[in-house]
């Protein structure tokens, strides 16, 4: 078996709870991503832009009443790469997914499939 | 890049599954929105039948489209009003409403649809005696629904009012005291969900077994004083009369209220008027004579009927809250008396 490498990007904690979040959601502002996470601004702000660069992360800015809300979405290719990083995750761990450990009955449960490369 | 560890990897999975339920736990309903949605819902029960009455509106096809009329449009403006207030108490604590939300949104529309699509079928069909218990209940699998995804107590909620509604549905009590329920379900439980629901994001039973009573208690209580007042009605204190007095003219002497005593045994003409599309009538149907069980008592003001009544000793009601039940029509053919027609129900005025 080929080792496949992690994607840097998303291997870090922040942001792989930061595009699972926003993976189940859909879309979250950022005082949403704060709460969620309990990051501070700063911290956030550092891996928003990061995956924003990578264009794994889009941001929406809605006009409306009162005052104007930018909305980070994941892009397919942000997408598409946090499943790719979750299921290469799971291979690397593989009693982990031959055992339908908690952790992964639990992703399953979630709705979200995980491709096996 | 590998894994430094199994348990460093398990410890990401995991913190990926915890951040996968918290992005699906995304609904949050505004306290606002049980407000506008519980008081206009309490407002249209107490109100629409009231100003939209057999006496204003004899005609039930008008009464029915108009009910619905102001009914839709009372449901549609408290939707938008909303959805407004929502989206900006939303915008100023910079959130979004999430893609779950706004697709369960969409069926909580869907399920007040029902209610008025429901409150049509049973006006032209019958069953409204089943109204309030259905109401309750999809409304309460609305918000139980919402629940799903949520990190507020909205299962609790919602299963508190599917509860309450199928117990009026399986107990099927007065039509005055389903009304009152309900109005109170709607006036004073939905606000008292907006303030309850943050209390816990933990599931504790006994936290859980206590508010709902406190629940149980803050909806019923008040709508059984309302029962209670309404029953005990300034009735009692007018002036009685006997069938016979009322009969020689003693209320045109007397004052502008009275309670008149029609005795058990006396006969009452009931005058069936059946139309059809395969059957019409061909002569000017003859009135049913029947009789009374037991004593009647009938409220009078300005010597027409008010509304109330009261069976024995029993308690005031209204003189409108009956049921027809058990409908059967069987046809039958034979030689010697041709084709006809059995049709039977069961006209019940008390429960």
């Amino acid at each position: 078996m080929i080792d496949q490498p992690l994607d840097s990007l998303l291997h870090q904690p922040v942001r792989t709870r930061l595009a699972a979040y926003i993976a189940a959601r859909g879309e979250a502002t950022f005082s949403e991503l704060k709460q969620a996470l309990d990051a501070t601004d700063g911290n956030l702000e550092a891996h928003v832009k990061k995956l924003v660069a990578a264009a794994y992360l889009e941001a929406i800015k809605s006009q409306g009443h009162g005052r104007p809300q930018t909305l980070y979405r994941l892009t397919p290719l942000g997408l598409q790469a946090f499943h790719d990083y979750v299921a290469e995750l799971q291979r690397l761990l593989p009693e982990l997914s031959g055992d339908e450990t908690e952790s992964t009955a639990s992703l399953t449960r979630t709705g979200m499939t995980w491709k096996a490369t | 890049m590998n894994l430094n560890s199994q348990s460093s990897g398990s410890a990401q999975l995991q913190a990926i599954q915890a951040m996968l339920s918290s992005g699906h736990a995304s609904i949050r309903l505004e306290r606002h929105t049980f407000m506008i949605w519980g008081m206009t819902a309490a407002a249209l029960i107490l109100v629409v039948p009231r100003l939209i009455s057999l006496e204003s509106f004899p005609d039930h096809s008008e009464r029915l489209w108009l009910q619905t009329l102001v009914i839709s449009m009372a449901l549609l403006v408290a939707g938008v009003v909303d959805a407004r207030w929502t989206a900006r108490a939303r915008r100023r604590r910079d959130e979004s409403l999430s893609f779950i939300q706004r697709q369960i949104t969409k069926l909580w529309w869907l399920l007040i649809a029902l209610v008025v699509v429901i409150d049509i079928g049973m006006s032209l069909y019958g069953g409204g005696y089943f109204f309030y218990g259905i109401a309750l209940v999809l409304t309460g699998i609305g918000i139980y629904v919402h629940g799903l995804f949520s990190r507020q107590m909205l299962t609790w909620g919602g299963a508190l009012q599917i509860l309450l509604g199928l117990t009026m549905i399986a107990t099927s009590p007065d039509m005055t005291v389903q009304e009152w329920v309900a109005v109170s379900d709607f006036g004073i439980g939905f606000p008292a969900f907006a303030l309850m629901v943050d209390r816990t994001q933990q599931r504790n039973p006994v936290r859980e077994l206590s508010l709902s009573l406190l629940w149980l208690s803050l909806v019923l209580i008040p709508a059984f004083v309302m029962v209670m007042l309404f029953q005990t009605h300034q009735y009692d204190d007018w002036p009685k009369l006997t069938w016979d007095a009322y009969v020689d003219g003693a209320m045109s002497t007397g004052g502008d209220t009275a309670v008149v005593t029609l005795p058990a045994g006396s006969l009452v003409p009931v005058s069936l008027a059946i139309t059809g599309d395969l059957l019409v009538p061909v002569e000017q149907p003859q009135p049913l004579m029947m009789m009374t069980t037991k004593p009647v008592d009938l409220a009078l003001e300005q010597g027409e009927l008010q509304g109330m009544t009261r069976f024995g000793e029993g308690d005031w009601r209204s003189g409108y809250d009956y049921r027809i039940e058990r409908w059967e029509a069987k046809g039958s053919l034979s030689p010697s008396r041709g084709a006809s027609l059995d049709v039977r129900f069961n006209l019940c005025f008390e429960r």
